[in-house]
C-alpha cells in the first residue's frame, strides 16, 4: 500500500515539478540573471501589468462567487427538474476553447447581440466591465460545484438545533453554516481567482490595448523572441500566485471535530405547496441565470443553425458540411476520429488525476498546496518545461497524459481533498477498530462517500482536458487530433460556423454524458441504507 | 485497492498501445504550423513516396512562434530537416541564431524579384498574401477608401483589428503603417484611427470570426479572405479593401535546417515547394499567392484584392528586427 502512495507522489512530483526545476535552471543558468531583474523591477510598465493583472483577479473570483452560491444553495437543498442540466451547462465555458466563448459573448452582448439589442441596452462588454463579466461567466460554475458539494453533506440537525434556540435563519447561516462551509468558498475563491489571473484572448478581446495582463506580456515577449525575459516573468507569476495558494490553506484550515457537522447527502425534492417563496426566489435567480450566461451558449448553439451563404431561416447546412469531405480534408482526420481521440484522452486523463489525487489527498493532506501550483503557471511556460526536460524521453502517450493531469489536476484535487476532509475521521476510526483493511476502508467508507465529489472532480477534469490546446499540440505536433484542435483548424480556415457546429455537438454530448454518469448508481442508495448515518449527528 | 490499481495499470498500457504508432526507413521531418494544409501535405508525401521511396513526416506548431523556439531549443541536435512557414521577419534572428543552411532552389529564377527578401537563400519565399482590410457590403456599401477615410471621425466604430502585439497580421499592418507614414508619421495616423476602433482580438482567429458575425463591417485580415467565401457560400457580399492602392505583403519561407539528418531530401522538398504543381495547389488550399511568376491564379482570386504596390521594401528588414520593440511600445503608449 504505502509503494502505492509513494509512487503517486513520484508520479504527480515528475508531471508537475520536473518541468518547472527544468524552467528555473534555465533561469538560474543565466549570465545576466541580474540585470535583467533590476530592469524588470524599475520598468512602471511590469509593476502597472501586474496589478492589474491580480486586481481583475480578485474582483473577477469574488463575483463569480457570489453569482454561484445561491445555485449552490438551491442545487444542494432541493431537487426539481433540470437541475442536472443546468449544473452541467454551466460547465460549458470550460469546455469550449476560448474562441468560441468569446463570440458566443459577442453574438449576444456585442453592439449587433441579441441582449443588447432586444433589451436596448448598448454594449458593455468592451471595457474592464466586460472583462470581469466574462470571467465570471467562465468561473461561477466552480462555486455551484465546490460549496454546493459541501453544503449538500452539511448535517441540517445543526442549524435546526439553531433555530430551536432561537437564531433567525440568517444568524443560524452566519454562525453556523458559514464557518463550516469557508473552506469551500475559499477554495473554489481561489481557483476562480487563478483562473482569471491566466487570462489571456478575453483580456485582449474585451480589454484592447489598455489592458494588459501577465499572461499576455509573457507571450508577447516570446513572441518576439526574448525567451529570457518570458521565463523569468513566468517564474515570478509563478511566485505570486503560490503566495496567494499559501495563504487561503493557511485561512481555511479546520480540525476533525467540525467535519463530524457533515454527513450524506440531503437534497430533497422541492416541494410546490409548502416551499411558495422559495420556489418564486428559485425560478426567479435561474431565470436571470439563463439570460445571462445562458444566453450567449444558447445563441452560439443558435448560430450553428444558420444556413450557408445568403439565405436566412433555419436549415443543418453547417453540420451537414461538418460531417462531409471538406472539413475532413481540412482537419486531415475524419470527424469520428477526432471524437474518439477527444474522449479517450480526456476520460483517461481524468481518472488518472481523480485517482491521483484521492490518494495524495489521503494520505498527503499537508501538501496541499504544493499540488495547486499548475494553476500558477501558464501552459506556455510549462511546455517549455516540459520540452528541456521530459519530451526526449518520456513515451509521446503517456506525455499527453502528463500534460492533461498538469492542466486538469488542481481543480480535480481540490475537490476531491475537499470531500475528502468532510468525511467523518470517526467512521474510519471505527472501520479500523472493527479490523478492516486499508482497502477495505477505501471501498467501503470513502469511495460511496465520495461518489458525488469524485463525479464533479471527473467531470471538470474532462472538461478541463477537452479545452486544451496548448499540451495536445506541444505533445501531438499536430497529428493527435482532438476536438480543440479540430476546432482552432476549422477556424484557421475560415469554416467559423462550422466550427460553432463542432461546439455544440461537444457541449450536448458532454452534458449527455454527465447526466449519465451522475444518475448511474450508488449515491442514493448508500444514503438510505446507512442506518448510521442518522446517529452519527 | 489492489483491484482499482490493477485497473489503473491495465487502462495505462491499453491507451500506450493505442496510442502508440512505429516508425521506421528513413523519413523527411518538416517543420510547420497548424494551417499549413493538408493537400499540400500529401502532395508531398505522395511525391516522396514516388520519388524517392521515403517518408514525410509533418510536424505542426500552434503557431510560428512555438516552432521557432523548438529550432533554437533544438539547435545542437536538430530534429527537423525543412522548416516551412516562417514569414521574413523572422530571417535576420534565424541568421543570428545560426539554424538553416543556405540553398537556392533550381527553379529559383522563377520567383518574383520583389518577394525574395533574401538573397543569400537562408530562406526562400513559397507563398505570400497581402494584409488588407475587408468589408461586409451588405452592411457598408461605401467603405473608406483611404487611410485617411478609414481614420475619419464619421465612420464610428467600425473597425475590427487583430492586436499587433500579439498576432502576425497585426504586425504586419503596423509594420504596413510605419512603412506608409514613416517613422515620424505613423503614430499620428493610429491617434486619429483608435477612436473608429471597436476591439482588438488576440489572434486573427477571433477577428475573423466577431467580423464574419456581423459585429462590424470592416477586419483586417488577407486580401484572399473573400475567395473563401465566394467558394464555399457562394457569396461575394464580403470584399477587400485597399487603402490608397498599397498594402503589405506577408512573405512566407521555407528553409533547410543546418544539421539535419536528411539534408539532400531537404534540398529535394524545397525544389518541389517552389515546383508549378505545388505553387498552383496552394492557392485554393491556403488562400495565399504563388511566388512563381509563371504560377496561375485560379478563376476565383478574381475577388481578391488588387494591390499596385507592395509596401514592404519602404522598409529595410534590419530595421524591422532592431527596432520593432520600440516601435511597438510608442505604439502602445498611444493606444493606451
Amino acid at each position: 500500500m504505502k509503494v502505492l502512495r509513494i509512487l503517486a507522489l513520484v508520479i504527480l512530483a515528475i508531471i508537475i515539478y520536473l518541468p518547472l526545476a527544468g524552467l528555473v535552471s534555465k533561469l538560474v543558468a543565466l549570465p545576466n540573471l541580474f540585470e535583467l531583474s533590476k530592469e524588470l523591477i524599475q520598468d512602471p510598465a511590469i509593476g502597472h501589468i501586474i496589478r492589474f493583472t491580480y486586481t481583475q483577479a480578485f474582483i473577477s473570483a469574488l463575483i463569480s462567487l457570489v453569482v454561484g452560491l445561491p445555485a449552490a444553495y438551491f442545487f444542494s437543498h432541493y431537487n426539481f427538474k433540470g437541475k442536472k442540466f443546468i449544473r452541467n451547462l454551466t460547465m460549458i465555458p470550460f469546455i469550449l476553447p476560448s474562441i468560441l466563448v468569446v463570440l458566443a459573448m459577442i453574438v449576444y452582448y456585442g453592439q449587433q447581440g441579441f441582449f443588447s439589442r432586444t433589451f436596448n441596452t448598448g454594449t458593455f462588454i468592451y471595457g474592464y466591465v466586460g472583462i470581469i463579466f466574462a470571467h465570471v461567466f467562465y468561473n461561477f460554475s466552480l462555486s455551484i460545484r465546490i460549496v454546493g458539494g459541501s453544503w449538500e453533506k452539511l448535517n441540517e440537525k445543526l442549524t435546526e438545533s439553531a433555530y430551536v434556540l432561537g437564531d433567525s435563519k440568517l444568524k443560524a447561516f452566519f454562525r453556523i453554516e458559514l464557518p463550516l462551509l469557508w473552506p469551500s468558498i475559499a477554495y473554489s475563491w481561489l481557483l476562480a481567482f487563478l483562473y482569471s489571473s491566466l487570462s489571456f484572448a478575453i483580456v485582449l478581446v474585451f480589454g484592447g490595448v489598455s489592458y494588459n495582463t501577465l499572461e499576455v506580456y509573457i507571450y508577447t515577449m516570446t513572441r518576439r523572441l526574448q525567451m529570457d525575459r518570458a521565463h523569468l516573468l513566468a517564474f515570478v507569476q509563478l511566485l505570486i500566485s503560490f503566495f496567494f495558494i499559501l495563504i487561503v490553506n493557511g485561512v481555511s484550515k479546520r480540525t476533525d471535530k467540525v467535519n463530524k457537522a457533515f454527513t450524506i447527502s440531503r437534497a430533497r425534492p422541492l416541494c410546490l405547496e409548502r416551499r411558495k417563496l422559495i420556489k418564486i426566489v428559485l425560478v426567479l435567480y435561474f431565470a436571470l441565470l439563463l439570460i445571462l450566461f445562458g444566453g450567449p451558449l444558447f445563441s452560439l448553439f443558435w448560430r450553428s443553425l444558420a444556413p450557408k451563404g445568403d439565405s436566412v431561416g433555419i436549415s443543418l447546412d453547417n453540420y451537414h458540411s461538418l460531417f462531409g469531405s471538406r472539413v475532413e480534408r481540412t482537419l486531415g482526420t475524419p470527424l469520428w476520429q477526432v471524437f474518439v481521440n477527444s474522449l479517450l484522452l480526456s476520460s483517461v486523463s481524468s481518472l488518472i488525476a481523480v485517482s491521483l489525487s484521492y490518494v495524495l489527498a489521503r494520505y498527503y493532506p499537508k501538501l496541499r498546496p504544493f499540488f495547486l501550483v499548475p494553476l500558477g503557471v501558464s501552459m506556455m511556460s510549462y511546455g517549455f518545461g516540459v520540452l528541456v526536460t521530459l519530451k526526449n524521453w518520456v513515451p509521446t502517450p503517456i506525455l499527453m497524459l502528463f500534460t492533461q493531469i498538469f492542466i486538469t489536476f488542481p481543480v480535480v484535487y481540490s475537490i476531491v481533498s475537499l470531500g475528502i476532509e468532510e468525511i467523518n475521521p470517526e467512521y474510519r476510526l471505527a472501520a479500523s477498530t472493527l479490523g478492516s483493511s486499508e482497502s477495505e476502508i477505501t471501498r467501503r467508507i470513502y469511495l460511496p462517500l465520495l461518489r458525488p465529489a469524485l463525479s464533479s472532480a471527473f467531470a471538470y477534469g474532462m472538461a478541463l482536458s477537452l479545452g486544451d490546446l496548448t499540451g495536445v499540440m506541444l505533445v501531438g505536433e499536430g497529428q493527435f487530433v482532438t476536438f480543440t484542435v479540430a476546432l482552432y483548424r476549422l477556424i484557421g480556415h475560415y469554416s467559423f460556423p462550422e466550427g460553432t457546429a463542432l461546439g455544440t455537438l461537444v457541449s450536448f454530448l458532454f452534458i449527455g454524458l454527465f447526466i449519465l454518469i451522475e444518475s448511474g448508481g450508488g449515491e442514493k442508495s448508500y444514503a438510505k441504507d446507512r442506518p448510521s448515518s442518522k446517529k452519527l449527528s | 485497492m489492489k483491484r482499482y490499481s490493477a485497473v489503473f495499470i491495465s487502462v495505462l498500457l491499453i491507451v500506450v498501445l493505442l496510442f502508440s504508432f512505429v516508425a521506421n526507413g528513413k523519413e523527411l521531418v518538416i517543420y510547420s504550423y497548424d494551417s499549413f494544409g493538408q493537400t499540400l501535405m500529401e502532395m508531398m508525401e505522395q511525391h516522396f513516396e514516388k520519388e524517392y521511396d521515403s517518408k514525410v513526416r509533418f510536424v505542426l506548431f500552434e503557431d510560428t512562434g512555438a516552432m521557432y523556439t523548438r529550432l533554437v531549443l533544438e539547435k545542437d541536435k536538430p530534429k527537423a530537416d525543412l522548416v516551412i512557414g516562417l514569414d521574413e521577419v523572422y530571417v535576420i534572428d534565424a541568421k543570428a541564431d545560426d539554424l538553416f543552411t543556405a540553398y537556392r532552389p533550381k527553379e529559383a529564377d522563377k520567383i518574383r524579384e520583389e518577394l525574395v527578401f533574401d538573397e543569400d537563400f537562408y530562406m526562400t519565399p513559397y507563398d505570400f498574401g497581402y494584409i488588407t482590410f475587408n468589408y461586409d457590403s451588405q452592411l457598408l456599401p461605401n467603405p473608406p477608401k483611404t487611410h485617411k477615410a478609414l481614420a475619419d471621425s464619421s465612420l464610428g466604430k467600425k473597425i475590427i483589428i487583430p492586436n499587433p502585439t500579439t498576432s502576425s497580421p497585426g504586425q504586419a499592418f503596423l509594420l504596413s503603417t510605419i512603412a506608409y507614414f514613416g517613422e515620424d508619421g505613423y503614430l499620428d495616423f493610429w491617434k486619429e484611427l483608435k477612436k473608429n476602433i471597436l476591439v482588438m482580438p488576440s489572434s486573427w482567429s477571433i477577428a475573423y470570426g466577431i467580423y464574419s458575425n456581423g459585429e462590424a463591417p470592416i477586419v483586417l485580415s488577407y486580401g484572399t479572405s473573400p475567395v473563401f467565401h465566394l467558394l464555399d457560400e457562394n457569396t461575394e457580399r464580403y470584399q477587400a479593401l485597399v487603402l490608397d492602392g498599397v498594402a503589405w505583403a506577408q512573405i512566407e519561407g521555407a528553409a533547410i535546417v543546418k544539421g539535419g539528418k536528411n539534408h539532400e531530401l531537404a534540398k529535394a522538398a524545397l525544389d518541389y515547394l517552389i515546383s508549378v504543381q505545388m505553387q498552383e495547389a496552394l492557392t485554393e488550399s491556403q488562400f495565399m499567392y504563388p511566388v512563381r511568376i509563371d504560377a496561375k491564379l485560379p478563376e476565383s482570386f478574381r475577388i481578391a484584392a488588387h494591390v499596385p504596390e507592395i509596401l514592404n521594401p519602404r522598409i529595410d528588414l534590419k530595421d524591422v528586427h532592431d527596432k520593432l520593440g520600440t516601435w511597438i511600445k510608442d505604439w502602445e503608449n498611444v493606444m493606451r
